[in-house]
């Protein structure tokens, strides 16, 4: 036994000095390789906080599904870094009435196995999100389509009513164009690694393997607009320690999940560009329930939150603190500033105060203030933190804040049924495109008051359904714009939610490269090409 | 001094040659010497014996020749080994020589053999560590010599090779631990007490096996042992060790016949003889001391009957004494005529038991105990029926003093533990005093607490026998409180009973932890004697102390027997002490009484075949073992 | 009696250095959960958004966590959840082994056998995962952890204790106090506790050092302690994001945390062996 343990020292250092002659051996070929890899290969290795599920649309509503599909698909019409919609399979496309669009189909494009793509692949793309054996997750945002016909390379989409959302649709995950015989043909498996997705886009996939990791390479038959990336390689790090020790390490190029709270120590060490989010943070107060069924209460809650303390301490620069549901970067495609602006300092805030929300409490019915339970999703940090503070400053004022972790899901369900108990939520929310009336409907109108719906205030105010609705069928775009402004200004006044914050999020890039700061949607673009490297 | 231990006869180099040997026990604090300067030689195929109380080293003192000390132990001076120095040889060495050269064979043979091997896989064991055997013998052969190892520890039946040591009784794991010992056929073979565990039949089997073997390979023989009839059977020489230091070092013949230390002279005294009643049992009084304690003065003088000023003075070497005879008494000139009057002046006790063996006859007297047709069924792990005891009646009467003997397994114990309700009979029936105490559970606790104050018992563990967290006084107070007694009658009863069992009162607030095994068994059987009990019955209850002590003992007994009247069933393994104690005995067989009357009746005209055989298994002394060998060699053969 | 801790301990030499140490780590930390309010710099609830995980500064010895919060006075604070915790689950584990195990082992019969199924029915459940479940699924939070992972760790404790008062149960003393008539409780508790309590003290030692661990497992997973309690386990993952800014805010109870299970561990350990080679040295 001795002797064996003297010898396992030596054993080692020999391992050890041979694995390091290894590595002297190695490092000048390196050095010598590095160089002309370089010029013949341009790799982009891409992190991921989670991999995509599927590369299916129907079957992955996601921001990261997004990202990696509008790299392979291909769309009838995309997003500009400035947010401006513009052909993409589709040459033009026009509006033909309220209710009817037109869009005009490239020649020639062709899928990544080499077969043509045609205008009946365009149709089924947009259909298949309505068949009912696809089950498509978007199915929702193609409700109010009413017939999708083609003739010759014209496709006519016609719509039930007048809707400011569609114009958008098509350049979001709806418009990617997938190959009709190879969908058809697989529908059950597509988008997993059993099938992977033919698409007409810069890349196509190489290799896939969920959760783990993705490799795309370049699409030879692509004809669109140049990408400088010969290869991508995604990689799935879910923890953000790790992530940024990836980016340290070299490992990773870029991400898009910089972690809130880390942006300002992240922005120090990479080249890292806010991007808006359209995020939504902010409480909802039950106001069928006592005590929030006390506007003093409301008002007391709303001076007690200190939100722009919240927006420096925790979400350092991706951040800002919030009037209401509703980015006002959301209208910058439609309205000039001065009417936006115009729009959102009418809106009644209260900034916090303790002194005003003691005396505010004080005319309540409950002026000696009271105790309340929070539902807090035990996986979300932010919220978390944004919990933590709300509960030592509600305690000023004698309300008694408790908060009930809970898994994200369970969670989330509990606003869903409206049930057992609403009471206060702290939620968190974001558009699916750029049309405000969206958010404005889920949180303000009252049919979203019933189970299955998101307005967890219960707040009902004829006045504020009847803006929405009306700037739901709104010919134009920017009287539907104006009015979910007034429908904001007006709601604001019954506080049935305390604004927060308005969240970015962000995309870094290793120091020596950089990223042009793209629009709120640029996750369906060919968002590769904000990358310099130079 | 070394020239004066070169006692072997033939060689001019001894086997193994050990000069100066000192072991100590390392502590951060409180290092302790185990034993000093010890001289020891053993020649070829000479046997020597290492006697010597518990305390003395001997058990340390092999293990130190083996170079098996723990880590925590530390040892100089100077072991030779046929002409090799391995004091300081290294631990891989020493491995080598262990088994080739020199093996131990333990006490315990069940401790010794791995479970999960079979009788011949362990002496194959041993055998394969030899590279030659390993390569060159092949399965066929192996087997074979397997075999022949078997027969020459007079294991005739191949069958055995195959079984497990759970298979097999402790005389033939004896036998099998043997034989892988011998098997790389060692030069010198060190025996730690390899026959105690055993029962006596068995006993004088293995030590005649012992010596057989020795003298037909002509093999080193160190046999250590605390019983001098053992020693004296088997060995050439005899060490005597006490507390870390030799004493005396002597042929076995003149140690047996005329010992010159007073310490061997007692320890002989000491031995109770088995063919006639000593009046008054030679004890030595107190119990053997550390080396530490002793430092500086002659180790025996604090016991010792003739120790003067000189004693104390300085450590007594060793002087010869004789022709190969050594000893360290300083005064043995002075007091060597005394010894012998002492030794020669011990006299006959008269036979006590007639009148009272004719009492108990008489049926106007309640006996203490009747026990009628009693018998014991366990149901044992692998689901079988063991009838411990079958059919058992017995009767002691008032004041009697009754010896249950029997080899393990008799029934004997069981026998006593379903007498104070340890144990519930399957049928037959007890009575105590002419109360019903067959079944403990089904009685009120009124009659249950009434038996409690009939018998007690006093096991023969002194080492567990006593709560290791309790004082004496407060073992003792707690008997007399569950009995219901007040506390100033406790109190004083204590000393009394302390005074009884012949402990200072200041021992009142010890723990069991600073008592010799002597002083435990004291206080366990004041214990016992605390609810002034009809009958005790004692378990072996000398049977784990040194003979120096067993004779305090056994003394205290007769006192406590004739002073109170209380009457004794003494269960024992040993006949001589049975001899000296019991009025009547019962032997006992695989749960049946074979034979019962007046102790001289049974002891020197026994009847059964059992009870003669038993007799002639008592170990005895180097001149009668001759004739006795023969016999029991070819008595074995028979047996297995 | 002369056989209690102190007085065989008369140098403090005769103990290892290691359990010197362990021992000062214990006394250190028992003495910041009782003196929290007066020890601690600041009032570790307090928030300061504008000074989020600062690194360790004069004021700040540890620093600031994730919302200004002073993390060596939020360490202080945790102490006395991380002490009394553990402490509750070894304590009543302690006290339902010894009556149960010795119950258990010196009865024997059917009600060894009832114990020791309700035993194995709680070996065969898979403890931590079904922990889990139950706090979450009952939002039971740091009481219902406690109640669970106490039941939970109670059976390991019956076996040991069962076994060796079942060793017990057979020595002679034990039956000679059976004998002489001294009452089964009388038996059970004045002699076979004091014999087995070394065993009972590394039980407890082991259990708590096991439930501190579980217990700060939970709050890192989000379970048991409310957010926002200055709870090790709790301080370890929320410190976790401030990784790259001030590491202490998860370092400091990482390390607290296995400095006191080691320490109570060790000193388990020891007075284990204390009393066994006591035992052993008649």
């Amino acid at each position: 036994m001795l002797d064996f343990k003297s010898r396992k020292p030596k054993k080692m250092f020999r391992r050890m000095s041979a694995l390091g002659s290894v590595f002297v051996l190695a490092v000048p070929l390196v050095l010598i390789s590095l160089p002309a890899s370089a010029a013949t290969v341009k790799n982009l290795n891409w992190g991921l906080a989670y991999g995509p599920r599927t590369l299916f649309a129907p079957t992955n509503y996601s921001d990261v599904g997004n990202e990696v599909m509008s790299l392979i698909q291909g769309q009838i019409l995309t997003t500009n870094p400035d947010g401006s919609i513009v052909p993409s399979v589709a040459s033009s496309w026009k509006k033909v009435s309220e209710t009817e669009y037109a869009y005009t189909i490239k020649k020639g494009i062709k899928f990544s196995d080499g077969s043509l793509l045609t205008i009946a692949d365009v149709v089924y793309s947009l259909k298949m999100h309505l068949d009912p054996t696809v089950a498509s997750q978007e199915a929702a945002l193609l409700s109010n389509v009413q017939s999708i016909t083609s003739s010759g390379d014209v496709m006519t989409v016609k719509l039930k009513t007048a809707d400011s959302m569609w114009k958008y649709l098509p350049a979001t995950l709806v418009g990617f164009v997938w190959k009709k015989a190879h969908v058809e043909a697989n529908l059950a498996n597509y988008g997993t690694p059993k099938v992977l997705p033919i698409g007409s886009g810069p890349y196509k996939v190489k290799e896939y393997t969920p959760d783990s990791r993705l490799i795309l390479v370049r699409n030879k038959f692509y004809t669109g607009p140049k990408t400088q990336f010969d290869q991508i390689t995604f990689r799935v790090i879910p923890d953000a320690q790790t992530l940024q020790l990836a980016m340290i390490g070299g490992q990773i190029d870029g991400t898009f999940s910089v972690p809130s709270a880390s942006f300002l120590q992240w922005k120090s060490v990479f080249s890292v560009t806010p991007v808006s989010n359209l995020v939504f943070r902010g409480l909802t107060l039950d106001m069928t329930q006592a005590p929030f069924d006390d506007i003093h209460v409301r008002r007391a809650l709303y001076y007690a939150t200190n939100s722009s303390a919240i927006v420096t301490g925790l979400t350092p620069g991706l951040g800002r603190p919030s009037t209401t549901i509703n980015d006002p970067n959301i209208f910058k495609g439609v309205l000039d500033a001065a009417t936006i602006k115009a729009g959102y300092s009418s809106i009644a805030t209260y900034p916090f105060s303790i002194e005003k929300a003691k005396a505010e409490l004080a005319l309540s019915s409950v002026p000696n203030g009271f105790e309340t339970t929070m539902n807090v999703p035990a996986d979300s940090a932010t919220i978390g933190k944004i919990s933590q503070v709300l509960v030592q400053d509600f305690a000023k004022i004698g309300v008694t804040l408790k908060l009930n972790s809970m898994p994200g899901g369970p969670r989330f369900q509990v606003i869903l049924d409206h049930a057992p108990n609403l009471g206060i939520q702290i939620i968190g929310n974001k558009p699916d495109g750029p049309d405000p009336t969206q958010m404005a409907f889920l949180y303000f109108h009252s049919s979203q008051a019933a189970v299955n719906g998101n307005n967890s205030s219960n707040y009902r105010n004829p006045k504020v359904d009847a803006l929405i609705e009306k700037a739901q069928q709104a010919k134009d775009v920017k009287v539907g714009a104006k009015l979910v402004l007034e429908a904001q200004t007006l709601a604001a006044q019954d506080i049935p939610i305390i604004p927060i914050l308005w969240g970015d999020s962000a995309i870094a890039v290793k120091d020596s490269w950089s990223a042009i700061a793209p629009g709120a949607f640029f996750d369906t673009s060919l968002w590769v090409n904000l990358i310099k490297t130079n | 001094m070394a020239d004066v231990l070169n006692l072997e006869l033939n060689s001019s180099e001894p086997l193994l040659k050990v000069s100066g040997l000192t072991v100590r026990h390392l502590g951060a604090e409180h290092e302790r010497t185990i034993f000093s300067n010890v001289d020891l030689s053993v020649a070829r195929g000479e046997t020597i014996g290492i006697v010597g109380e518990s305390g003395s080293g001997k058990s340390m003192l092999t293990k130190a020749i083996m170079r098996m000390l723990p880590p925590y132990m530390a040892h100089e001076g100077r072991i030779e080994l046929d002409g090799q120095e391995i004091t300081n040889l290294s631990l891989r060495k020493v491995h080598q020589l262990r088994g080739d050269q020199m093996t131990l064979l333990f006490q315990d043979p069940f401790t010794m053999l791995n479970p999960v091997l079979s009788a011949g896989e362990h002496i194959l064991e041993a055998l394969r560590a030899n590279k030659k055997f390993r390569k060159e013998i092949s399965k066929q052969e192996s087997k074979k010599i397997v075999l022949e190892r078997l027969s020459e520890v007079g294991i005739h039946d191949a069958a055995v090779a195959g079984r497990f040591p759970f298979q097999l009784s402790g005389g033939m794991r004896q036998r099998i631990a043997l034989a892988t010992a011998l098997a790389r056929n060692p030069k010198l073979l060190i025996a730690d007490e390899p026959s105690t565990a055993l029962d006596n039949t068995t006993q004088a089997e293995i030590l005649a096996l012992l010596k057989n073997v020795q003298q037909s390979r002509q093999m080193g023989l160190i046999l250590v042992t605390h019983d001098l009839r053992v020693a004296f059977s088997v060995c050439d020489r005899i060490y005597v060790l006490y507390a870390g230091s030799i004493l005396e070092v002597g042929p076995s013949v003149e140690l047996e016949k005329a010992p010159l230390h007073p310490y061997t002279h007692g320890l002989l005294l000491s031995e109770p003889p088995i063919d006639r009643r000593i009046e008054v049992l030679t004890s030595i009084p107190g119990s053997v001391p550390s080396f530490d304690n002793v430092l500086g003065k002659c180790a025996f003088a604090p016991r010792c009957n003739w120790q003067t000023q000189v004693c104390l003075d300085s450590t007594p070497q060793l002087r010869n004494v004789g022709e190969r005879h050594v000893s360290s008494c300083l005064r043995l000139q002075e007091i060597k005529s005394e010894l012998i009057v002492d030794r020669t002046g011990r006299k006959t006790a008269d036979s006590p038991f007639v009148n009272l063996s004719t009492q108990s006859a008489l049926p106007s007297i309640t006996p203490v105990l009747r026990i009628q047709s009693l018998k014991k069924t366990f149901i044992n792990s692998q689901n079988r029926k063991v009838e411990a005891v079958q059919n058992v009646s017995l009767e002691i009467a008032p004041g009697e003093c009754v010896a249950l003997v029997g080899e393990s397994g008799s029934g004997k114990t069981t026998l006593g533990r379903c007498i104070v309700g340890l144990e519930v009979p399957t049928s037959g029936s007890i009575e105590l005093d002419g109360l019903e105490a067959t079944n403990y559970n089904s009685i009120s606790r009124e009659s249950r607490a009434a038996l409690r104050k009939k018998a007690q018992i006093v096991f023969q563990d002194p080492y567990s026998s006593l709560d290791p967290r309790q004082t004496v006084a407060d073992c003792l107070s707690e008997v007399m409180q569950v009995n219901g007694e007040g506390k100033d009658s406790r109190n004083s009863r204590i000393d009394a009973l302390l005074k009884h069992v012949g402990l200072p009162e200041s021992y009142r607030v010890r723990l069991p932890e600073s008592l010799s095994g002597g002083e435990r068994q004291r206080v366990a059987i004041a214990r016992a004697l605390a609810v002034e009990p009809k009958l005790i019955i004692c378990d072996e209850a000398v049977s784990a102390l040194d003979v120096s002590v067993q004779a305090q003992i056994l003394s205290l007994l007769r006192k406590i027997q004739k002073e109170m009247g209380i009457s004794l069933l003494f269960i024992t393994h040993d006949l001589a002490v049975v001899r000296q104690i019991a009025d009547r005995a019962y032997v006992m067989k695989n749960g049946l009484v074979v034979e019962s009357g007046l102790v001289d009746d049974v002891l020197s005209r026994p009847q059964n075949e059992f009870t003669q055989k038993l007799l002639s298994s008592v170990p005895s002394s180097a001149s009668q073992l001759a004739e006795k060998d023969q016999t029991l060699l070819l008595k074995k053969d028979k047996d297995k | 009696m002369t056989l209690t801790l102190r007085s065989r301990v008369s140098k403090l030499r005769d103990v290892p250095g290691s359990v010197l140490v362990a021992s000062l780590i214990i006394i250190i930390i028992c003495f910041a959960a009782v003196a929290a309010q007066f020890i601690s710099p600041f009032n570790p609830m307090e928030q300061d958004l504008l000074a989020v995980s600062l690194k360790p500064t004069s004021s700040h010895w540890l620093g600031s966590d994730e919302l200004g919060r002073d993390v060596f006075s939020r360490l202080i604070a945790g102490s006395r959840g991380a002490i009394i915790g553990p402490f509750l689950i070894a304590f009543s584990g302690l006290v339902v082994s010894a009556i149960l195990g010795i119950f258990a082992g010196y009865r024997g019969g059917s009600i060894d056998n009832l114990i020791m199924r309700g035993v194995d029915f709680i070996v065969a459940l898979p403890g931590l995962l079904l922990t889990i479940v139950v706090v979450s699924v009952t939002h039971g939070g740091y009481w219902m952890a406690l109640l669970v992972l106490g039941v939970l760790n109670v059976q390991g404790d019956i076996r040991i204790v069962r076994g060796v008062s079942l060793e017990q149960r057979k020595l002679p003393y034990i039956e000679a106090l059976r004998v002489v008539g001294v009452p089964r409780w009388r038996i059970m508790y004045k002699h076979i506790v004091p014999n087995i309590y070394p065993i009972l003290i590394a039980n407890f030692a082991t259990d708590f050092a096991g439930a501190l661990v579980a217990l700060s497992g939970l709050s890192f997973l989000g379970l048991g302690s409310q957010p926002g309690t200055p709870d090790w386990g709790r301080m370890l993952s929320d410190g976790q994001p401030s990784l790259f800014t001030n590491y202490w805010a998860a370092l400091s109870p990482g390390i607290t945390i296995v400095l006191l299970a080691v320490s109570v561990n060790l000193i388990g350990d020891w007075v284990y062996d204390f009393y066994s080679k006591k035992s052993l040295q008649r």
